[in-house]
């Protein structure tokens, strides 16, 4: 295990570690690792929805992290370059299951919003007094419920606020189909944290 | 009300569109109350969403989850130390160098006459050493080889 001993690693900013990691200072990794592990992982089962899958891809993360470290200029965060990087591993991971998967009748018309088409507008606030525990919940739930097209395009435009443009570059698809999976998965998320039921929409 | 005009609304909502668009958008909303309809839906879902993503724990110990990356790490290679900042000197002398070996090896091959800069390929030579014995002499610089041909009769 290499080592500075210059560096009070528990006390150090982000930015001296990375300077220290790069020269193959694994405790300064280690260091960046406990802080940022939870935030990594989250985001990891966010898309996946497997925590067995979501350890594995966040710590492949992590070892890719540490190989391309050098290319790392500070442009960003490291915290927003690791997510980055362990986005593009749970896509990967989901375009591989995916292709594992047979595309049911009912997966094609979550694609194409074919139930969503029909939902009546939520008129009423679908949030309205709930403790912000609560509705972090019931957002995960609903979260849970969405197809991973949708929930992935949701993530990366509500919680990560990418781009259009961007989303499509990750998601490997076109701009359009980027803003017909939101609304899709806009409508469908309302529709459950009203807690509208699928036999309840209109046929 | 036509998809492509709702995605159109969902644009404005996300900041998507030109500042023209967005008159034009915010013009046709201000008359259409199916329109408000759905940009309230799609814009309360958008606000109920920002920062509320539910923070969920890694369901590891710190030692454990290190211990899988600690291998990984372990087997891949250090970290190349990060290249110093480009100084200008160095920009124009690694191009400059290059032409410097270029020429080396062009002149290596070929030699200069300098009194006219007349370029001579003198790869191969033949010249005949004795004008009145009949032997040839071949020589190759490339070779680095000489061969004298007598002919069988002297």
């Amino acid at each position: 295990m290499k080592k500075a001993t210059s560096i009070d690693y528990p006390a150090a900013a982000d930015d001296i570690l990375v300077k220290a990691a790069q020269k193959g200072d694994t405790v300064a990794f280690e260091e960046l690792v406990a802080r940022h592990r939870d935030k990594i992982y989250a985001r990891a089962f966010s898309m996946l929805r497997n925590e067995d899958d979501a350890v594995d891809v966040s710590q492949e993360a992590w070892i890719k992290s540490w190989q391309r470290l050098t290319q790392f200029q500070g442009d960003s965060s490291f915290a927003t370059w690791m997510t980055r990087i362990t986005i593009n591993l749970a896509l990967d991971q989901l375009r591989r299951q995916k292709r594992v998967r047979s595309d049911s009748l009912e997966h094609l018309n979550e694609e194409m919003g074919g139930v969503e088409r029909q939902m009546p507008v939520v008129n009423t606030n679908p949030t309205e007094g709930l403790e912000r525990g609560e509705l972090r919940i019931k957002i995960d739930k609903a979260l849970a419920q969405l197809s991973y097209e949708h929930r992935t395009v949701l993530v990366l435009h509500e919680f990560e606020d990418l781009e259009y443009k961007v989303i499509a570059k990750k998601m490997q698809c076109s701009i359009g189909t980027v803003m017909s999976r939101l609304f899709y998965a806009r409508r469908k998320m309302a529709a459950l944290l009203a807690g509208l039921k699928r036999d309840e929409f209109p046929q | 009300m036509k998809t492509d005009e709702i995605l159109k609304l969902q644009a404005y909502l996300d900041n998507e569109v030109s500042s023209g668009e967005a008159r034009r958008i915010a013009t046709w909303l201000a008359g259409d109350s199916e329109a408000r309809q759905i940009f309230q839906e799609l814009k309360g879902i958008k606000s109920a969403m920002a920062d509320n993503e539910l923070l969920v724990k890694l369901p590891e110990s710190r030692e454990f989850y290190w211990s899988k990356i600690q291998r990984g790490i372990e087997s891949a290679p250090t970290p190349a130390p990060r290249p110093e900042a480009t100084r200008w000197w160095s920009r124009i002398g690694v191009p400059f160098a290059a032409a410097i070996a270029a020429v080396a090896v062009l002149m290596s091959v070929t030699s200069f006459d300098l009194p006219g800069l007349r370029l001579q390929t003198a790869v191969h030579e033949i010249d005949a050493s004795e004008p009145d014995d009949g032997s040839i002499t071949f020589h190759s610089q490339s070779e680095g080889m000489t061969v004298v041909w007598i002919p069988s009769g002297q």
